[in-house]
């Protein structure tokens, strides 16, 4: 197991030799240098946050898996971002956020995104009713057409995942 | 020890409380059932007991206070439509989510003569080899020898092996200079597939179909849903196909190759496709009035700074420009005291 002096050594070997490829390969799915750069940093920043070392013995296949997580992460963010974009470009000008209120609410949009993960579309749906709008059970499964007990189930589904990330059965 | 990487660095939001899961778990349901809208004075106080009785409940519950603050920023009549239709967005596929995407679309296109393959399902112009972003223009020269430019918001695979050359163009516009080889080269498209004969010219992505424009030599059409060639289009002509028709042949419009200079070409064009046209090398909503619609324009403008273009159009036409955010833009008759 390395130290994490070593580790911090491993990093810098790691940057010093893979950092130009690492650019390229984004480069090459991103179709633009400036973002190329912005990730590969982010890249090497989640190395830098770990706190217990690993050891590495396939860099290029590691820091590929690794990237391939920031590029998801990254898409995600734009697809959202390109979601809201959409959504706010549907709406009467006079219901339109400030453009200070914006960056907030892009930002926040992006938090409560990822703390929704991978849940199904319908469990989100019954979560933002209650969370967003306030609705009751009997109101949201109204809205959806489910029974409560079902409301219930997507419910605590949801916020065991969101607030304390655990996995429900 | 392994290269196995588990945990994401999360920002933003309040990390979790190390707490027992069951506790977590009891927390969660008196949160909903809080929710629920008709909670009984017994079941209050049943709560504040729960909630008295441990430190890690309470420390639990705060946790659960911290987040739907964060939530509350999103509430209310006027956010929540908006953050409902955001997060609703479905998330980056599985494997088995496109999968099971991939054969939707091809039921549809069996059924909806192809046009479903180009609501560009995201994944793979995500995972696609080689991509430009909306704005953005790129040329790649392959190992063949071929030059091939994507324009904005494409993307390319590109799959070459001792048989073939083959392009797959998963979204936007490609031009492509051939090289010398001895494989043949083929552009495969959602609508079928275009197999040059030694040549230079543009492939467009549309809605319901796709362009070709041929500036040198000549390109064979095979439709997707015909299964061989339907047409030879020669230089000087282009011509729109998809799974099961080609359309009549059209001289080349000025705009075929222009955007490989980055330029827009216009002439007598329509307002309305105008701003089509760029609204392809913007994010955001670009739209205009109905009442200026039909104004005609003529021209050349750059791409690289269509805000320039915008804010030129009122020299051009009697119009106004109004820019609510760099994102959305609307284009609307001048008024009339100004």
């Amino acid at each position: 197991m390395a130290s994490g002096g070593q580790w911090h050594q491993q990093i810098d070997r790691l940057y010093g030799d893979h950092q130009r490829w690492l650019v390229n390969w984004f480069r090459r799915k991103l179709g633009c240098h400036q973002r190329a750069d912005d990730l590969t940093h982010d890249t090497f920043m989640r190395l830098l946050v770990r706190r217990e070392a690993i050891t590495v013995r396939e860099p290029r296949a590691f820091l590929t898996t690794l990237a391939n997580r920031v590029l998801s992460n990254h898409w995600r963010r734009e697809q959202v971002e390109a979601a809201y974009l959409k959504s706010l470009a549907a709406l009467p000008e006079e219901q339109a956020p400030s453009p200070e209120e914006h960056a907030l609410l892009l930002e926040a949009l992006h938090q409560v995104d990822r703390m929704l993960g991978d849940l199904p579309l319908p469990v989100k749906r019954a979560f933002l009713y209650a969370q967003l709008d306030g609705l009751t059970h009997q109101a949201i499964a109204d809205k959806l057409n489910l029974s409560i007990s079902t409301v219930k189930r997507y419910l605590i589904r949801a916020s065991a995942q969101c607030y304390f990330a655990l996995e429900s059965a | 020890m392994s290269e196995f990487w588990s945990a994401d660095t999360e920002e933003g939001l309040p990390t979790p409380p190390d707490i027992p899961k069951e506790i977590a778990r009891q927390a969660v349901e008196w949160l909903v059932e809080w929710q629920s809208g008709d909670m009984a004075a017994d079941r209050q106080e049943a709560f504040r007991h729960w909630h008295d009785a441990d430190p890690d409940h309470r420390r639990a519950w705060r946790h659960i206070e911290q987040v739907n603050q964060r939530l509350r920023d999103l509430g209310g009549p006027r956010r929540a439509p908006l953050a409902r239709a955001t997060l609703l967005t479905p998330p980056l596929s599985s494997r088995s989510r496109t999968r099971r995407r991939l054969v939707q679309s091809l039921v549809a296109a069996l059924f909806l003569g192809g046009g479903a393959w180009s609501t560009r399902d995201a994944w793979p112009v995500w995972r696609a080899d080689l991509r430009t972003a909306v704005g953005e223009r790129a040329t790649h020269r392959l190992e063949d020898g071929t030059e091939l430019t994507l324009n904005t918001d494409s993307a390319v695979d590109v799959l070459f092996d001792d048989q073939q050359r083959r392009l797959r163009l998963v979204a936007g516009e490609i031009m492509v200079n051939t090289g010398q080889d001895r494989r043949p080269l083929v552009v495969e498209t959602g609508q079928g597939e275009l197999r040059p004969l030694g040549t230079r010219f543009t492939v467009r992505v549309l809605d319901d179909a796709v362009r070709l424009s041929v500036l040198e030599g000549v390109v064979a059409i095979h439709p997707r849903g015909q299964g061989h060639e339907a047409a030879r289009v020669p230089a000087g002509q282009q011509r729109r196909f998809n799974a099961f028709d080609v359309a009549p042949a059209a001289p080349l419009d000025d705009n075929a190759a222009a955007w490989t200079h980055g330029m827009l070409v216009a002439s007598n064009l329509r307002l309305a496709d105008f701003l089509t046209e760029l609204d392809r090398y913007r994010n955001g909503s670009l739209s205009c009035d109905p009442a200026v619609a039909d104004l005609r324009l003529s021209g050349t403008y750059p791409l690289a700074d269509s805000d320039r273009v915008l804010t030129a159009l009122p020299g051009i036409l009697p119009v106004e420009v109004r820019f609510l955010t760099r994102y959305w833009v609307r284009i609307l008759p001048k008024s009339s005291s100004g």
